[in-house]
């Protein structure tokens, strides 16, 4: 693998991993609206949102360095 | 919504036998593998168990209704020997006046728990955050 596409998917990953970790906890900012909820029943949709935004973070910054390459 | 148990709202009224603490885990909900931890100071119970809400407490019958209305089992209990009762009983009374805020890995179940371990004087805390590896 060249260096070029090792530094592209690891950054890609990172990218990856910010989303999982706003898609986690963003929507936890919604916890003043729904401040007696049961933490395990709020768990299965912030871990849904964080798998959305681990998709979503990888692919903007896919988008992102590819537009920066065609430059 | 199943019980969870009820707020402490006076602080002082009900004498908490600290020289019988435990450790509770129970089974957690869902995809929550880990289980969720409570504390067991002599009848009572506590734990937390909203997004933002102040802890909870249930006596037994509370505790067995909790365990019956949410799916639950109990997992495993063990006795924590707490030194100092009134370090104890002082965090939770200051704990129990604010919102805990869940924060998933940090601020979580277990924190709280390990909070009134501290400071009880007790030497107990897990770094994996899991309490079914709480043994």
């Amino acid at each position: 693998m060249k260096l070029r596409q090792l530094i592209f998917w690891s950054v890609r990953l990172t990218g990856s991993c910010a989303g999982a970790i706003l898609g986690f906890y963003l929507p936890m900012s919604l916890m003043v609206a729904f401040l007696e909820i049961d933490y395990e029943q709020a768990l299965p949709w912030l871990l849904l949102s964080a798998v959305g935004g681990l998709f979503a973070g990888g692919f903007a910054v896919g988008k992102l360095l590819r537009l920066h390459r065609k430059r | 919504m199943s019980f969870i148990g009820i707020h402490l709202e006076v602080c002082g009224v009900i004498p908490f036998n600290w020289d019988h603490t435990s450790l509770v885990v129970v089974s957690g909900d869902g995809p929550n593998v880990c289980g969720h931890a409570l504390i067991k100071v002599g009848f009572y119970y506590f734990h937390i168990a909203g997004l933002a809400s102040r802890p909870y407490f249930m006596p037994e019958q509370g505790y067995r209704r909790y365990l019956d209305e949410s799916g639950k089992t109990e997992l495993f209990r063990r006795p924590v020997y707490l030194p100092n009762p009134e370090g104890a009983e002082r965090k939770l009374n200051e704990l129990s006046v604010d919102p805990w805020y869940w924060f998933g890995i940090p601020n979580n179940c277990v924190s709280f728990v390990e909070e009134l371990f501290s400071a009880g004087g007790a030497d107990e805390s897990i770094l994996s955050n899991c309490p079914v590896r709480w043994r």
